[in-house]
Parts: structure tokens; C-alpha cells; sequence
């Protein structure tokens, strides 16, 4: 008994140790939000009177709000249409029967080997001469329908029991129907995953929107962060720590509302 | 009659009232960093209240920002959302020029280049033509705590003039009566730099070719960070943060880098009067006590439609109004020469206890030797990087300084 208690005790000594220490990058950003540059960089590791201050400096860039707001729209209409384009693909490859089925997957698949900076250059031509350049379409377009989000559904519609799908046809319920009022409910958890992973890709993405958003009214916050890093020699910590933390919290809020199933969606898709 | 008459005068007077506002020709110009857009927002302002026709749009773009989206832009072939001015670091000038021949505007017919210092108009010559407006000098200086230095029984003077030798003797002697380190660095690759510009040479030859193991410049360069590394003054801080940090939390008593470094400094005001300034110490008594590092320059983008619009803009930065404002608000000094003559750069230096430091810092800016950048300069710094990690772990400078050469040989083959 008294054995299996220090097991415990022990356990959570370890795990609490080593929460903390992820947690510590965390807690700095949040204490150097709150401080001058200058008391930062002495080592100062307490919290400090400067957080308004700071908070001021961001929106006096005149870009920090503008910055939050595009990030906020983007991400979300990109979330919602890359989730809802990609389910609707992933779900099509298992239900329906064609024969270029399996050889368009494979070329999909293929297609997450080339990387994103090496097809830079094209996009932008392409982007630019579609007079596409400093719009939300540009932003997202390339986002919509990603292979790795066709893949994740197509292998969490593998394991949708297709004598469901059948009962409903019989019962003369249409194709939209069954994929929107029976599909999407039980996959919770994958739709949890693919809004997080989306959500996090989209709301950090910073090359894409850096080269196709050239006009400073429409950039995003990872954008936005580099230009306030960017003051010669004496960046303001203070101000570049507080928007790190803002920035970083958008993530964290899907994330945790969306954790339980996320770690269910993660652990379904390996079964595959 | 009378009514139509004071209608159409007041119609008049409202379209005339309008007519100023109405600008009829926009300049975009990119610039990154905090003196630069402070700078730039002057300039622009003393610009259109004598051209109120013409309107300045100014975007901060983060200087490796700047550069991606230049690239992308130059080799795309398509200019769609290039400013028509930006700004470049001087360290860049050889690799767009060399890379995207013709993608800024010659500057040379236009603007009188003997007025800037020489050293920063080579960054920017290519094929006898100047490609844009050098702007902030980077010559390097040595900044030094004179309480702590007073504290251990030396004088600014002692420093001035003097080879890294003495430098490292006196740094000893300070270490152990004041217990602060007497130099502090990052990972040495600025000091590289202005060592090996100091000795009035540079990583290649006059064809291009690299430079590097029988480079007498290079390897003292090599050997003296090696000797300041075991010697123990140096202050090696992890990253930027720190080593700005070691300065502002009193940890060290000298700094050498560029004259850029003053606005970090200045940044804990309570510091203000125990500093100064002198000469950088040289690495024989043949090799010199002047160098720069980093530093940047406003190029005229060949795909704007306002060329002349553009460079007529660029000529405000030659005008004695905006480079008072530089070195009086902005503690920056200008490659501009007849600057010198100004009267604010004479005047006496509170910070740095009365010290005339911006004369001084120009007089430092003419005297920097005149270096041939080639465009493979981003390699060869990353290159001597690796040379430089490899003498302090023990390799010998020969061997460091071989490989070196045949990684610079084998990257400009391809």
C-alpha cells in the first residue's frame, strides 16, 4: 500500500517536473511581455508594471490591429472551406467507385513530396497574372484542398461502416444528406484533428502570405512580427514578446477546446 | 447675375482649397529598422512641402522580408507590388546587382558619387556604374567604459592606436583589478569581418576568384580572434540579446563594432557619461585601425515608372536640413561628407562624456578602406563561420584556413 503510494507520488514528481519545464518558455514570454526591453535584457524574471505600455507600442505600429484581424478572417474561412472541401473529397474516395480512384490518390500522395518553396516562384506568377495578388483568395486557394487533409479523411471514411451509408440510401435519403447529417457527426474527432492542424498551418503560414500580400494593410500576424523584430539594432522585446503571446493564443484556445478529440482523431488515423 | 458670380467664385476658392490635397504622384519606398523610418518619415516630409503635388508611401518591410519578396519578384520576371525605392543592406549589394544585372537604376549620371565615402559607394559599383544612395556610415570604433578603465589606472588614450596585443595585455590587467571582462562578442563573426577589413583586404581577388588561404589579412584575422579567445577577456554571449545586454547591465568594459552600436548603448540612460570612443586596435603595426560592418544604402528599382521622380526624391537626403536631423535626433551618422562640416557634428557628446563622437565617427567613415565585394558574400561569411568554430575547438589556423578555401573554391565552381 504504502509502496504503490510512493509509486504515486513519484510519478507525478516526474511528470510535474516536466510539465513545468515545458511550460517555462511559455511563462518567460509572459513575464517579458510584461517588462521593458531594457529590464529584459538585464534578467529580470519577474513579472513587470510594463504590459499597457507595451500593449500601446503594438497598436501605435498602426499595423497590430489590421494585422489580428486578417489573421482572424483568413484562418477561419480557410479552416472552415479547406475542412469541409477536404472531408467531402477524403469521403468521396471511399464511397464512391471509380476506376482512376486509387491512381489519383497515389498521385495526390505524391504531390505532398514537392516542397511548398519550390513551387514559390510559379505561384506567384500564376497569382500575380490572375491579378490575384493583396486578396483573401490568393491567401487561401492554395490551402483548400491539401493532400495530407484528403488522405486523413479518406483513411477515417476507411473505417465508416458502409452498411450505414446503404441503410440510409434505402430509407431514400439523399447523398447530401447522408454525408452532412450522418458522415460528419461521427467523425468528431477526425474533423476535430483536420480543424486544429488547419487552424495552426494556416494561422502560422508566413512565406505565402509575406510574398502574395504586398500591401502592409493586408498582412497577417507572423508577417507582422517580423517587421517588429525588424528595428535595426535594438528591437523592443517588451513589445515583440507581448505579441508573440498573442499571437500564439488563437492556437491554444482550439487546441484545448478541441484537445479530447484531437487525441482520439490522432490515435484513429493510425489504426488506418 | 450677383448670385451666379459669387456661386462661381466660391466654386473657385473651394476647388482651389482641394486642388493641394489632391497629390498626383505616389513614391512607395521599403525600408526595415528604427532609425531608418524615422529617417525616411523626415525626409518625406521635407520633400512634399516643397512638392505638394507628390505624395510618399512609406512600408516597413523586414529587411529579410524585403529581400525574399525582391528575389521572388526579380526571378519571377514579374514586378507587380515593387516599391520604387528600397532600401539594401550594403552586405546584399553585390548579389542583386551581379544576379539581376539591370534590376536597379544607375545613379552615377545623376548623383555626384565623391560626395559619399568611398568605402560604402564600392559596396554599390558594378561594371564603373553606382547603383544607389549610400546612406548610414558603418565605420567600426572601439566604445569603451571610461569609469572602469579609470578604475584600473588607464586613460582612453591608452587604447587609441594601439595593436590587439596591447589591447589583450591591458585587457588583463583591467580583468583583474576591475573583474569585468574587457571585450564582449557574440560568436565572433562580426569581429571577423571588421578584422579582416581592417588589413584593407577582403575574402577575393580582383577576377573573383576566393581569397582566403594565403590571405595574410584572413589568417591575422584568424589568429588574433584565436588569441582573444584563449587570453579570457572576451565576454561570449549566446546571442544578440545578451551581448547587448552585457553592455547595457555594465558587464564589460569595451565593445568593437560598428558605430551603430552607440544606439544600443545610449539605451540605459544612466550610463550616460561613462563612455567613450576611440580607434579600433589594429593587428600588426602594417594593418590598419579602420574598418566597418554592416550599414545600409537607398536603391531606385529599375521597374518603377518614376525613376526620375525617385531619384530626384533621394537627392534630400544630400541636404544639410535632413542629415542635422540624422545626427541631432537620430545619433546616426551619415556617409554624406559635407556633413562633416555641420555644426552639430562638432558639438560635444553628452553620452559620451563630452567626446565630439559623430566628427569623429566621420572622420573614422573617410579613412575605411575601399574593399571589392564580390556577390558570393553571404557564403564566405558562413564559411568562415565554420573556420572560426573550428580554430577555437583546436584545429590548427592552416588547416582551418585550407578548408575554408577549398569550401569557397568548390560553391563558386557550381
Amino acid at each position: 500500500m504504502m509502496r504503490k503510494r510512493w509509486n504515486r507520488i513519484w510519478k507525478h514528481a516526474v511528470l510535474a517536473f516536466f510539465s513545468l519545464l515545458s511550460l517555462a518558455p511559455f511563462l518567460w514570454v509572459m513575464i517579458c511581455a510584461t517588462n521593458t526591453s531594457v529590464d529584459m535584457l538585464r534578467g529580470k524574471m519577474t513579472f513587470g508594471p510594463n504590459l499597457w505600455i507595451n500593449f500601446q507600442t503594438l497598436v501605435d505600429t498602426g499595423r497590430f490591429v489590421p494585422a489580428f484581424f486578417n489573421s482572424v478572417r483568413y484562418t477561419v474561412v480557410t479552416t472552415v472551406l479547406a475542412v469541409l472541401i477536404s472531408s467531402a473529397a477524403g469521403y468521396a474516395f471511399v464511397v464512391y467507385r471509380t476506376r482512376a480512384k486509387d491512381m489519383v490518390m497515389k498521385l495526390l500522395l505524391l504531390s505532398m513530396m514537392i516542397p511548398a518553396a519550390a513551387i514559390l516562384i510559379p505561384m506567384f506568377r500564376l497569382f500575380s497574372r490572375m491579378s490575384l495578388l493583396n486578396t483573401m483568395t490568393a491567401f487561401m486557394l492554395p490551402s483548400l484542398a491539401t493532400a495530407f487533409l484528403i488522405f486523413l479523411f479518406r483513411q477515417a471514411a476507411m473505417s465508416f461502416p458502409m452498411e450505414i451509408i446503404q441503410a440510409a440510401r434505402i430509407d431514400g435519403v439523399g447523398e447530401w444528406n447522408i454525408f452532412f447529417r450522418i458522415f460528419i457527426p461521427s467523425m468528431r474527432s477526425s474533423y476535430a484533428t483536420a480543424i486544429t492542424m488547419t487552424f495552426m498551418n494556416t494561422w502560422n503560414a508566413f512565406l505565402w502570405p509575406l510574398v502574395i500580400m504586398t500591401d502592409t494593410k493586408k498582412t497577417t500576424m507572423p508577417v507582422f512580427l517580423s517587421v517588429l523584430t525588424d528595428t535595426g539594432y535594438t528591437p523592443d522585446y517588451g513589445a515583440v514578446m507581448l505579441a508573440v503571446a498573442i499571437t500564439t493564443f488563437p492556437t491554444l484556445i482550439v487546441f484545448f477546446a478541441l484537445q479530447k478529440s484531437f487525441i482520439n482523431g490522432m490515435a484513429g488515423s493510425l489504426k488506418g | 447675375m450677383k448670385k451666379v458670380l459669387t456661386l462661381v467664385l466660391a466654386l473657385c476658392i473651394l476647388l482651389a482649397a482641394a486642388l493641394p490635397v489632391l497629390a498626383e504622384e505616389t513614391l512607395t519606398v521599403w525600408y526595415s529598422g528604427g532609425v531608418n523610418g524615422k529617417a525616411l518619415e523626415y525626409a518625406a516630409q521635407l520633400y512634399t512641402a516643397q512638392h505638394p503635388d507628390v505624395a510618399i508611401n512609406i512600408e516597413q518591410v523586414a529587411t529579410s522580408d524585403r529581400e525574399t519578396r525582391l528575389t521572388v519578384a526579380l526571378t519571377s520576371g514579374d514586378m507587380t507590388g515593387l516599391p520604387d525605392i528600397t532600401l539594401f543592406q550594403d552586405y546584399s549589394a553585390q548579389r542583386f546587382l551581379q544576379l539581376f544585372p539591370g534590376c536597379l537604376a544607375d545613379l552615377s549620371e545623376s548623383i555626384d558619387m565623391s560626395c559619399f565615402a568611398q568605402d560604402k559607394v564600392g559596396y554599390w559599383t558594378y561594371e564603373g556604374k553606382v547603383y544607389a544612395l549610400p546612406f548610414d556610415s558603418a565605420a567600426s570604433a572601439d566604445f569603451v567604459r571610461l569609469d572602469l578603465l579609470a578604475e584600473a589606472g588607464y586613460g582612453l588614450d591608452d587604447l587609441k592606436d594601439i595593436t590587439w596585443d596591447r589591447y589583450i595585455e591591458i585587457g588583463k590587467d583591467v580583468q583583474a583589478k576591475t573583474g569585468k571582462y574587457m571585450l564582449t562578442e557574440t560568436d565572433y563573426s562580426n569581429l571577423m569581418m571588421v578584422l579582416v577589413k581592417s588589413a584593407a583586404t577582403w575574402y577575393f581577388n580582383e577576377d573573383g576568384s576566393a581569397n582566403i588561404e594565403n590571405n595574410a589579412g584572413v589568417r591575422a584575422a584568424l589568429e588574433t580572434i584565436k588569441k582573444l579567445h584563449d587570453s579570457g577577456i572576451v565576454m561570449e554571449n549566446e546571442d544578440w540579446a545578451a551581448f547587448i545586454s552585457s553592455m547595457n547591465e555594465g558587464k564589460i568594459v569595451s565593445t568593437v563594432t560598428g558605430n551603430w552600436i552607440l544606439g544600443s548603448i545610449v539605451s540605459a540612460e544612466d550610463q550616460s557619461g561613462l563612455w567613450g570612443m576611440t580607434t579600433i586596435p589594429s593587428m600588426s603595426e602594417d594593418m590598419g585601425h579602420y574598418s566597418s560592418n554592416g550599414g545600409s544604402s537607398w536603391a531606385v528599382l529599375s521597374s518603377s515608372e518614376k525613376q526620375e521622380l525617385a531619384i530626384d526624391f533621394l537627392k534630400t537626403f544630400m541636404t544639410d536640413e535632413f542629415n542635422t536631423y540624422l545626427i541631432k535626433d537620430l545619433a546616426t551618422v551619415p556617409t554624406y561628407l559635407p556633413a562633416q562640416k555641420l555644426e552639430c557634428a562638432s558639438e560635444p557628446y553628452a553620452f559620451t562624456n563630452g567626446q565630439k563622437v559623430f566628427a569623429d565617427i566621420m572622420d573614422y567613415t573617410a579613412k575605411t578602406p575601399v574593399i571589392a565585394y564580390g556577390p558570393y558574400n553571404a557564403d564566405v561569411q558562413n564559411t568562415m563561420q565554420l573556420a572560426i568554430d573550428q580554430v577555437l575547438a583546436g584545429t590548427s589556423v592552416d588547416e582551418a584556413l585550407k578548408t575554408a578555401q577549398q569550401t569557397m573554391d568548390f560553391l563558386m565552381e557550381e
